[in-house]
């Protein structure tokens, strides 16, 4: 399926974002 | 109203730019912040936020059951949001986001004007002397030292207290503000040396985190695919690539492609070059 290249850097930005959070729900994330 | 495709050209090459640019204010910011004093400078080092610290630190502790120092659990946390992207288009973390890579292209650039080039056009060979670009045969056997390199830190860190990479790191030469080291200056010296004679040298030759996300550009289901019934090897693809893939058109989905799309952004055919997903 064609996407639109503009949408790429949305993408990968959400991935991060989605990702990164995931890791902090799992506790990934330094104790204060 | 439909948008031409000359309305579009080039604008995705300048949104990349704009990424690039604030995820090197971001690591710039996160150096900063361990030298000022009080609060900002809680939390974890500077290492912590890097996502390979998070790859030796996890293959120490699945290793030997012990984590790396200066590595806390933050580096999973950044791992993990690394190889999501990487999940899901490839090397793309090289091409956008990675820090590291920005300041080779800026280096490149640098280099390209010191060298004569007044103005790069866009799908043209550079004609300045520099960066330039090692023999096929040498470049094709100088690209396989990374996975060397990740083999040796990988195995380093099984040994090691700190992280291997910690010493040598270009990205900690570059954003801690610790050049506590001669080491580490000459490690920042051949680093910017290096990127402006030749382009992305770390990425292509040396950088262990690029190794490891190789396997990415295989199974990711976000693509860069040519139409080759289209496609006129006008090489334009080629001259813009910034890790300089050879054979563009054929070797599109190579483990090298850091899916910058700029072949898709320089190519002067409509649909030859386009971004598919599955």
């Amino acid at each position: 399926m064609k996407i639109d290249k503009f949408l790429f850097p949305v993408i990968i930005l959400a991935a991060l974002v989605i990702f990164m959070v995931i890791g902090i729900i799992l506790g990934f994330a330094p104790a204060h | 109203m439909t948008t031409t495709r000359s309305e579009n050209q080039h604008q995705l090459s300048k949104i990349r730019r704009l990424m690039q640019g604030f995820f090197v204010a971001g690591t710039f910011l996160i150096g900063l912040r361990h030298m000022l004093p009080g609060e900002s400078s809680r939390g974890g080092a500077f290492d912590a936020f890097c996502p390979f610290g998070g790859v030796e630190t996890l293959w120490a502790y699945v290793t030997t059951g012990q984590t790396l120092k200066t590595t806390n659990l933050l580096n999973f946390s950044v791992l993990l949001a690394v190889l999501g992207v990487s999940l899901i288009a490839g090397r793309a973390f090289c091409g956008w986001m990675c820090p590291i890579g920005t300041l080779q292209d800026m280096f490149a650039g640098w280099a390209r004007r010191l060298s004569g080039e007044k103005r790069q056009i866009r799908g043209k060979r550079s004609k300045a002397r520099f960066p330039t670009e090692f023999p096929p045969r040498v470049d094709k056997w100088l690209r396989y030292l990374k996975y060397l390199v990740l083999a040796i830190i990988l195995i380093a860190s099984t040994m090691s207290v700190y992280p291997p990479l910690h010493d040598i790191c270009p990205a900690r030469a570059l954003f801690s503000f610790q050049l506590t080291t001669p080491l580490l200056v000459s490690v920042l010296l051949i680093f910017i040396v290096t990127s402006m004679l030749v382009k992305r040298f770390w990425c292509k030759y040396l950088c262990p985190m690029g190794a490891l996300l190789v396997v990415f550009n295989k199974i990711s289901p976000l693509r860069v695919v040519i139409d080759r019934d289209r496609c006129t090897h006008c090489n334009r693809c080629e001259a813009e690539c910034p890790v300089d893939i050879p054979g563009i058109p054929e070797n599109i989905r190579s483990a090298e492609c850091v899916r910058c799309l700029e072949c898709l952004e320089t190519c002067a055919v409509a649909d030859a070059v386009t971004l598919r997903l599955g």
